[in-house]
This record gives structure tokens, sequence and C-alpha cells, in this order.
């Protein structure tokens, strides 16, 4: 099998690996930009950070269909199999303008235009997903797209004028036939892409992954990618072997039973922030200020505890909750505590044949406190300089319980044991939050790197700790 | 002046083209027979080139040429003003980002693959970084400058309080969202022409004939519009254009370079960081009479724009304050980073900087709101009206200017609400600042303040304009459009602002230097005057 199979606007692709125009590691930027007809998705960064490059992909889902901005850049192609995928162009044409389109010129969105087909575009996904968007979500929805000429004022003005005028589009009018195509192509089965440079294979069950990886030990599981494809844009990897878990529905619900909220690992972080705004409010203020809407509509929980990475932003926030990370292998499912399966830098406690298949989160006693912090160089999408989550459990104003976990201060994420070890059974005030804040210092080394310097990096996290402490004060 | 709704209700002339993704960049376009090309250049700071081998590198599958310092046609030099700067790097590389070779092959693919063959022996050697390493044990780019008035030293011996302080500017990227591009396409005879992302395609014409020893009119530069420049394509867009004509006069086939956004950020310059030193003294009431600043910039390893840009931040020392004893001093420092560049505000933002620090430390020391202490400085109307370069300042609107402003922004009650909160709040507070900024329009080199234009009146009466600048978003062609349209008395739509082009109006000035509609609208408002008198006097017999 070398195919794959989506609508492109409105017209039904094809696109087959063996004749070696594309391979599996194509993006689908780099495919769009291919075609004579679709040169207005452009590139400015090739890694997820400047949005020139979105575009919006419909997806089946109980016979209708979801819209969402994503960045093209970041986008293997097989990826799109069994998708609809929404470029500029297919919205309409300069005699012809789209609500959206024809916003943006009224409110003068555009100068240079370089940035505009992909402001353009997550525009129109606010436009298809919300009645009447207030300004936090359209301010949110453009939070993945860089605009270095007009400022964003016109630009969110359009996006307000276009969803007022809100009206069936086109889209609209297709939307059955898009379905019908969408979910004959999905009735075919999984696909397996076996060329002679490339494997890829896209599972539809967690024990079709499973069975794929004992058999090939050298694939790389891919998710979201928005790690992954980092290594085909920037590093120039060559990755001859993948297997994409984001094909798999079963690791992408989320439901709360027998005292835990079990997050399914591929479940992309968008809709994990929507879901757990109540349940677990330290998260999902983490997940508000975590990449773009663009990156996280494409990005799973799986793939950030995955990629263990020092600065992975969930990290400190699960850590702190206490979260079990639960792998699927040949023999079962076998649950380890997120505290223990980070194992050191980018390495985790997974064997060869597994894969994470869901996070199970304690449901959160009333009577502890989370917060969680970020620290970065601009509010959205930038890496954590250093993060931080904190939970405590207080008695008569006495200590009970507390944590807090740190990232961008070490190798891996942690707790900072001895200014924890510290705080327990003394009074929460001031002086001992101090004592705890200069503790921090022994608990951690960091490194002096591009975000930061080691010192300063010290210094946050003291201030953290003491944030948090004034945070708590004002609540009470 | 036609309806006047009509003149000015226009949107950017490309907006539709914008929104629906047919408006055409450089890279959109496509060529039959086109090669990519990918630039090779230094890991190191500052390092010895000892022994380079482009043997395997030549062998790749696809692969039409790759190019050292050893291939080169002609002279190996493509600094804009000085030539201080190697087309690719010889013996040595200077900073990291240095172009030493260049590929060009059928895919970018096959580009990246002979770059990994390339095989380079490097000796690393000290190099210098910051401002201060600078200071302390590296060279002057270029000679010093200095502007002075009046006795400086004499006014701090007099002085009721001095101050004396350093200010670091740090630099920045400009982060066009399209990277530097140019496509080079051989013609017949050895002519070449060139799609560049520039703001200058003069320059870019006369580097890239340069660079291959052939002369001007046998290279056209062709610009339609940018995906954005601010400076960063004024003059290191020279580059991009080279090199792809390079390879281009090589292979004689169509060759694209595109930078990635990765290479782009490390191969071109930024704006100038600056270490400005500053001592100054000031009466009890706040009255500043003397300063004495050694503004020092980081210029990179070559000149590029560098003294143009030191001799802005000099020049804008004085912002909007009349300092009677003044004096600057400027020092472009030689350091192993891209040679810096052109940004907007070309050195005046850092220059500016300088003398507002030193405003709002003598407001803090008198305790002082700082708008205070700048109005009492301001430039006057009839006397303290002289630069420390000697130009007269005219038509000072600043009084009214500034009192408009603090009355339309409240600034009085918002000082108040702002010194209230930060009483009450200990960790966040909040600031308030209300800052003039004199701004010098137009080049510095007198010569460049000129422009061109080329209008066609067709017999269905519509009209073709061509002028000397560039659209980089700005909105140039919409006001060139405007100002045809309203000097022709006709409608806005018979009017169409096509790419500029060395071919149509030559020897252009850069668009830069907040000049572009002036001098661009004035020499097409005088094309048309002049059309306009043939065709009365057709009219007339
Ligand atoms: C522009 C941009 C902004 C970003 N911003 C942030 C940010 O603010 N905070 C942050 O923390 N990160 C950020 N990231 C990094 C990245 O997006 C996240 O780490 C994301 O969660 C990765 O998820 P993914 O599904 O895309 O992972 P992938 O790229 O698919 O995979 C990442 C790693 O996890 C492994 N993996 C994936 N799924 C599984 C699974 N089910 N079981 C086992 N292993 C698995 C993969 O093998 C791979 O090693 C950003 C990235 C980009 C490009
Ligand atoms: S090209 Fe910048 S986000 Fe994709
Ligand atoms: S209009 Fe130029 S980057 Fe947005």
């Amino acid at each position: 099998m070398s195919e794959i199979q989506f609508i492109l606007d409105d017209k039904q692709i094809t696109v087959d690996f063996s004749e070696k125009l594309y391979s599996p590691t194509t993006t689908l930027l780099k495919y769009l930009r291919s075609l004579k007809d679709h040169k207005g998705v452009k590139e400015g960064c090739g890694e997820g950070d400047c949005g020139a490059c979105t575009v919006v992909v419909a997806e089946e889902i109980n016979g209708k269909l979801m819209y969402k901005a994503i960045d093209s850049c970041l986008v293997f192609l097989p990826w799109v199999h069994g998708k609809q995928v929404i470029t500029v162009e297919g919205l309409g044409t300069s005699a012809n303008l789209h609500p959206v389109q024809k916003a943006m010129v009224d409110m003068d969105g555009s100068q240079c235009g370089f940035c505009t087909p992909g402001f353009v575009m997550s525009i129109f996904a606010i436009y298809k997903s919300y009645k009447k968007p207030n300004e936090d979500v359209i301010r949110d929805a453009l939070a993945g797209n860089l605009c270095r000429c007009t400022g964003y004022r016109p630009i969110i003005d359009a996006a307000k004028e276009a969803c007022k005028l809100r009206k069936p589009d086109q889209f609209s009018e297709s939307e059955k036939k898009v379905v019908r195509i969408l979910k004959g192509i999905k009735k075919q089965g999984s696909v397996k892409l076996l060329l002679e440079t490339h494997k890829y294979w896209m599972p539809e069950t967690a024990e079709e992954a499973i069975s794929i990886r004992r058999k090939n030990k050298k694939a790389l599981l891919v998710s979201g990618a928005t790690d992954v494809a980092l290594r085909v844009t920037k590093k120039h990897e060559n990755i001859p072997e993948i297997i994409d878990l984001s094909f798999i529905d079963s690791i992408k619900e989320i439901v709360t039973k027998d005292g835990y909220i079990h997050i399914g690992a591929g479940l992309s972080l968008e809709m994990l922030r929507q879901e757990i705004r109540n349940d677990l409010p330290a998260l999902s203020d983490m997940l508000d200020v975590f990449g773009s809407k663009q990156i996280r509509s494409k990005a799973s929980l799986g793939g950030n505890i995955g990629s263990a990475s020092p600065i992975g932003d969930t990290l400190p926030v699960l850590m702190a909750y206490d979260a079990i990370i639960n792998l699927q292998g040949v023999k079962g499912i076998r649950s380890v505590r997120l505290r223990e399966f980070i194992k050191g830098y980018r390495t985790i406690d997974m064997k060869s044949d597994e894969i994470i298949a869901f996070v199970s989160v304690p449901v959160p006693d009333k009577k502890v406190i989370y917060k969680s912090y970020k620290i970065s160089k601009r509010t959205d999408l930038d890496i954590s300089t250093v993060s931080a989550c904190f939970s405590l459990k207080l008695k008569k104003n006495i200590v009970e319980e507390f944590s807090a976990f740190y990232g961008g201060m070490a190798a891996q994420t942690s707790n900072a044991a001895k200014a924890s070890k510290y705080l327990l059974n003394k009074e929460w005030n001031l002086e001992n939050i101090e004592h705890a804040a200069k503790l921090i210092d022994q608990d951690f080394s960091p490194i002096s790197d591009a975000r930061s310097g080691a010192e300063a990096r010290k210094i946050m996290a003291r201030n953290l700790l003491l944030k948090f402490f004034n945070n708590v004060h004002e609540k009470q | 002046m036609k309806n006047n709704n009509e003149m000015t209700n226009i949107v950017h002339e490309s907006a539709r083209l914008h929104v629906s993704g047919e408006a055409k960049y450089i890279d959109d376009i496509d060529f039959s027979s086109l090669l990519h090309a990918r630039v090779f250049y230094s890991s190191y700071a500052h390092a010895e080139i000892v022994s380079y081998d482009l043997t395997e590198a030549r062998k790749v599958n696809g692969v039409h040429a790759v190019i050292g310092p050893d291939d080169l046609p002609s002279e190996n030099q493509m600094g804009c003003i000085f030539h201080d700067e190697p087309v690719l790097a010889e013996g040595v590389v200077e900073c990291v980002g240095q172009a030493m070779f260049l590929i060009a092959a059928e895919t970018e693919e096959q580009c990246i693959e002979a770059e990994k063959l390339i095989k380079v022996e490097f000796k690393e050697l000290d190099a210098i970084i910051t401002l201060p390493e600078a200071i302390e044990k590296g060279e002057l780019l270029q000679p010093r400058r200095k502007i002075e008035r009046g006795d400086v030293e004499k006014a701090f011996k007099e002085a009721e309080n001095v101050i004396e302080g350093e200010l670091e500017v740090g630099g920045q990227e400009h982060w066009y969202l399209e990277t530097q591009v140019a496509v080079a396409i051989p013609g017949e005879a050895g002519d070449l022409k060139i799609l560049s992302s520039t703001q200058n395609p003069t320059e870019v014409q006369a580097i890239v004939s340069e660079v291959l020893g052939i002369a001007r009119m046998q290279v056209e530069v062709e610009m339609r519009r940018m995906g954005g420049a601010f400076g960063g394509k004024e003059s290191q867009a020279n580059h991009i254009a080279a090199w792809a004509a390079l390879l281009a006069a090589k292979t004689k086939r169509p060759v694209k370079l595109r930078l990635f956004r990765d290479d782009d950020q490390k191969i071109t310059g930024k704006r100038h960081p600056f270490l400005i030193k500053y001592k100054a003294a000031y009466t009890n009431e706040g009255r500043i009479t003397a300063v004495d600043f050694e503004q020092n910039c980081n210029g990179g390893h070559a000149t590029d724009l560098t003294m143009s840009i030191l001799e802005r931040a000099q020049m804008h020392a004085d912002n909007y304050y009349f300092i009677p004893n003044m004096k600057i001093i400027g020092n472009a420092w030689k350091t192993n980073l891209p040679s810096n560049t052109a940004f907007r505000g070309f050195g005046g933002p850092q220059g500016m900087a300088g003398i507002e620090t030193i405003i709002d430390r003598v407001a803090r020391n008198l305790g002082k709101d700082a708008g205070s202490i700048r109005k009492i400085n301001f430039y006057g109307s009839r006397d303290r009206n002289i630069t420390p370069y000697g130009q007269k300042v005219e038509n000072n609107r600043l009084s009214r200017l500034w009192n408009e402003t603090v009355n339309i922004s409240e600034y009085r009650a918002r000082r108040k609400q702002v010194d209230a909160f930060n009483k009450k709040n200990k960790f966040v507070k909040r600031g308030l600042a209300i800052t003039p900024i004199k701004f010098g329009i137009s080049f510095t080199t007198s010569f460049l303040n000129q422009a061109g234009a080329l209008v066609n009146i067709y017999r269905d009466g519509s009209v073709l304009v061509n002028h000397g600048g560039t659209e980089m978003g700005q909105g140039l062609h919409t006001k060139i459009a405007q100002i045809a349209a309203s000097e022709l008395g006709v409608n806005y739509s018979c009017i169409k602002v096509t790419a500029t082009n060395t071919s149509k109006v030559p020897n252009s000035s850069p668009t830069a230097a907040s000049s572009g509609t002036d001098m661009n609208g004035m020499a097409v408002k005088n094309a048309v005057e002049k059309l306009k008198q043939r065709m009365a006097s057709v009219v007339a017999t």
C-alpha cells in the first residue's frame, strides 16, 4: 500500500508515494507549495512559530465536520488521510472573496501580506467553530500567527467583523458530501505506507500499534508530530520508519471513573484544555499559555510526556497532581507514577513494545491548592524559561502537604525537595516561605542557555514560590 | 483632486490579492529548469580556514555547482559602501553565518545532502562578540566620528548637578515574514535578470554586476513586493542576489536562493546594539546644560551601513532638547558577528534612548515627573533652536503638540492614578511616560535624496506608473497611484503601479529613510506635469 486519500478544498486527492514525488515525511506545507495553484500558504519559519503556513483541517466526528487551524509546516503529509484540508485558495478568489477575506480587506488587515493567508485561515477556523466569539476567543485563536507589519488591532477587528456577518458558506453547503467521502475513506481501514525508503504506519487501534511496534523496533512513535517534525524541517534528519498514533480513536477519550480522570494520550492539548477547565485548573492555566492554538490542536498529551523535555509544560503540573502513566504493551497495561516515569534528560521508563495509552490524574482533593506558573520571554507561543506547579494543603495555617515541581531548573522536571521538606508542618507565613525560597538554591543547579542565565533561573524559581505565597494569601 | 471620498477610502493596492493568496512573492513564481541554491556558512565566530574539500559535495546526484572563493569570476567583494565584505570567506571566517561556499542543485534536499559532505578544517581564533570586549581589545571599523558644540568640560565644572552612567541598547532581529530570497535568470550574451526581495534594486544591480564583472546594463533587477523588510533588505538583499547570480552564471540555469529561517537569522545582520556612556550636567530646576556622549555600536564583522547608522544615532542624541554644550563621540566597533545593518529608525532610536535615559534620571534625582523635565528642555522657536550639528529647528510645533497630547491623553490624571496604584501595590507596578521625538526624514548622504518615475499613458486612458521605490507593505504603491490619479485628475482605478525595475527607472535610491512617498511621489508628480503640458499643447493645436 502506498497511497493516502484526502480532500483538498473541494477536490478529492490521492497521493501515491511510490511515485516518489513526495515522501511520507514531506510536510503538508511543502506538498501544497509544490502545487501550481496553492502558493497562498506561506513558509515563515518552518517550526510552528509564525502561523504563515496555517491551513484549516476539517475532520469528520459523529457525522459532523470539526474545523481546526493547524500549522502545515509541522504536518507529515500522511496525517491528512481521511481529512479535508482547506486553504486560502479554497475560501475565495480576489474577485469573489469569502466573508473572512472581505473583512480583512475592509479592516485594513494586511500590509506586506505575507502573514495574511495564515491569519485568514485562523479567522476562518473561528468563523466555522464559534457562533459569537468574544475578543478572548479571537485573541487566543490568533496568538499563533505573527504579523510584523500591520499591528494586530486591525486583524482582530477583521475577525470580529467577519464573525458578525457569519452565514453559511460553500463549506456548509458541501458538508454532507464531504462527510460522506471522508467516511468512505475511513471505512477502507488503516493505512500502511510500505515503501522502499520509508515505512509509515497509521494503525487504528492500540493493539495494532503495539504489534507493529514489536516487529519494527526502530520505528519512531509519532502522535501530533509537533516535536518530531522539527527533526525533519530543522535538523534535516531522515526518519525512515514512523508509527503514527493519531488515527487511534480509543486513546483520545477522557473519562472520570473511580476517583481518577483518565486522559487518553492521543487527546489533543486543545481538547484537553477545554475539557478540564473546572476539574484541573492548574493544568488548563498552563495549557492557556502552551504553544498556540495551532500547536495545541495537533499536539497530544502523550507527546508532551513522551518528549520528557525538562521544559515540557504539562510535566510539573501532572507531577504536582501525582498523575499515573498507563503504558499499553503486549502483556497489557502497566502503570507508573509520572514522578518516577521520567528517568532523566529526555528519557522515560517505556519498554520497546509499549505506548503511553492514557494518563490518570487523581480527582483533586478540594482542600489542596494547586497553582501553575510559566515564565517565558513572551506570554504566547514561547517555551518556558522556568515553569512550576505547587500543591499545598493547609490545616489551621500549618502546612500538611506541599510540593513544588519545577521545569527548566534541571535536566528533568523535579520537586524542590529540600524546600518542600522544610515547609512541612511549618506555619504558612512569609518568613518560612522566604527561608524555603533560599533552600531552592540547594535543590537545583540550573544551566545558562539562550533563554536565561543560571542565576536568573534561580531568582525566578525563588520568586515563583513567593508569588504562590502571595496568590494563596490573596485568595484567603 | 478627484472625488474626495474615493481618494481617502482606499485599501492597500494588493489587499484583495493578499487575502486570497493570489499576491505573488518571489518564492511563489514557478520557473522551468530552476535550480535551488544553498549557502554553506561558518559555524565559528572567528577561525582560520586551514583547508577544505568540495569533491564529495560536487559528486552528489542533482548537484550542478559548488562554488568556493577560488571560483569567483571577479573581485571577492560585496560591501555596499565600504569595500570590506568578501562574497565568500577566504582564509578566515569572521562570524558565524559568514558565507563560505555556494551550492546549486535540482532540489533543496540535494543541496542539503551536498552541504553535509563539504569538509572544512578550521583553526579557532579568539573572537570578540560583545561591546565591552570590543572596547577593551577590539578595533574600529572606520575612523571615529565626533560632533561637538560649546564647552562641555567647562559646563561640567560649573554644574549644579552631574550624573554619569552607561546605557546598553540591545540588538533586534528583523524577522520579516518572508525570508531573504532572490532568483537569478541567465539571459543571452551573459545578461542576467534578477528577481530580488530588496529595498534597493539599484544596489542589487550594482553589486551583482561587480561580483560577476559585467556592466550594469547587463543586469536587470525587478521587485514586485516584499513580505516585509524593515531595513533588513536595504543592503543585505544584495548578498542573496549576488550569490544566486554567481550560481546562475556558473550553471547557465535559473537559480533560486531562499534562506530558511534559521539560516537567515544566522547569516544576516540585525539592529546595532549600542553601549552609550554618558555624563550630563543639569540645574536644580532640571535644565540640562551639558551632555557628553560616547556612543559605541556593535557593527559586526564588516561596515555595511554602520557608519550612516552611527551618524544618525549621533544626530539624534539631542532628540527634542536644546543642550547648549554637547559632545557626541561615535565609535563603530568591529566584532565577530554578522554585519549589523539598517533597522527601522536606523540608529535614531538608539541615539534618542541615550538622552531619554538622562532625562529620566534627572527627573528621579529631582523627584519630578519626567514629562516636566522634558518640557523645560525643549528646543525653542526663537532662540535655543540650533542643533549640535548646526541645523536650525524651524517651524517648531512641539509645544502645541505636547499640550494637546497631555490634554487629550489626560496625562496628569493618569499620573495620579499610576502613583496611587503604585503606592498600594507591592509587587505589580505601573508606569507612564510621554516622550517627544524629533526624527530626521531623508538620507543624510544627501545625493540619495532624489527619485525617478516613468509614467506611461496609453491611448485607452489607462496609466501605468513606475518609480524607484519598492513596496514592502507600507502602501507606497497605493499612495503613488493616488498621487498619479489626483495629479492627472482621473479615477484611481485608471492607474496601475507595477514592479520596480532597474531598466525602467535607473539609479534609484533605496526605499528607506521615511522618504519613499515624498521622493517618488514628487517624481511621479513631476512626470505627470510634463505629460500634462505635452497633452495640453496637443489639445491647443
Ligand atoms: C511552535 C511550538 C511551540 C511549542 N510550545 C510548547 C510549549 O509551550 N510547551 C511545551 O511543553 N511544549 C511545546 N512545544 C513542544 C511540543 O509541541 C509538545 O511537546 C507537544 O506536547 C508534543 O506532542 P506531540 O503529540 O506533537 O508529540 P510528537 O512530536 O508526536 O512526539 C513527541 C515525542 O513523544 C513520543 N510520543 C508521542 N506520543 C506517544 C505515545 N502515545 N506514547 C509514547 N511516546 C509517544 C514520540 O515518539 C516523540 O519522541 C512546542 C512545539 C512547537 C513546534
Ligand atoms: S511556517 Fe511558521 S508556523 Fe509554519
Ligand atoms: S502584513 Fe507583513 S507580516 Fe503581516
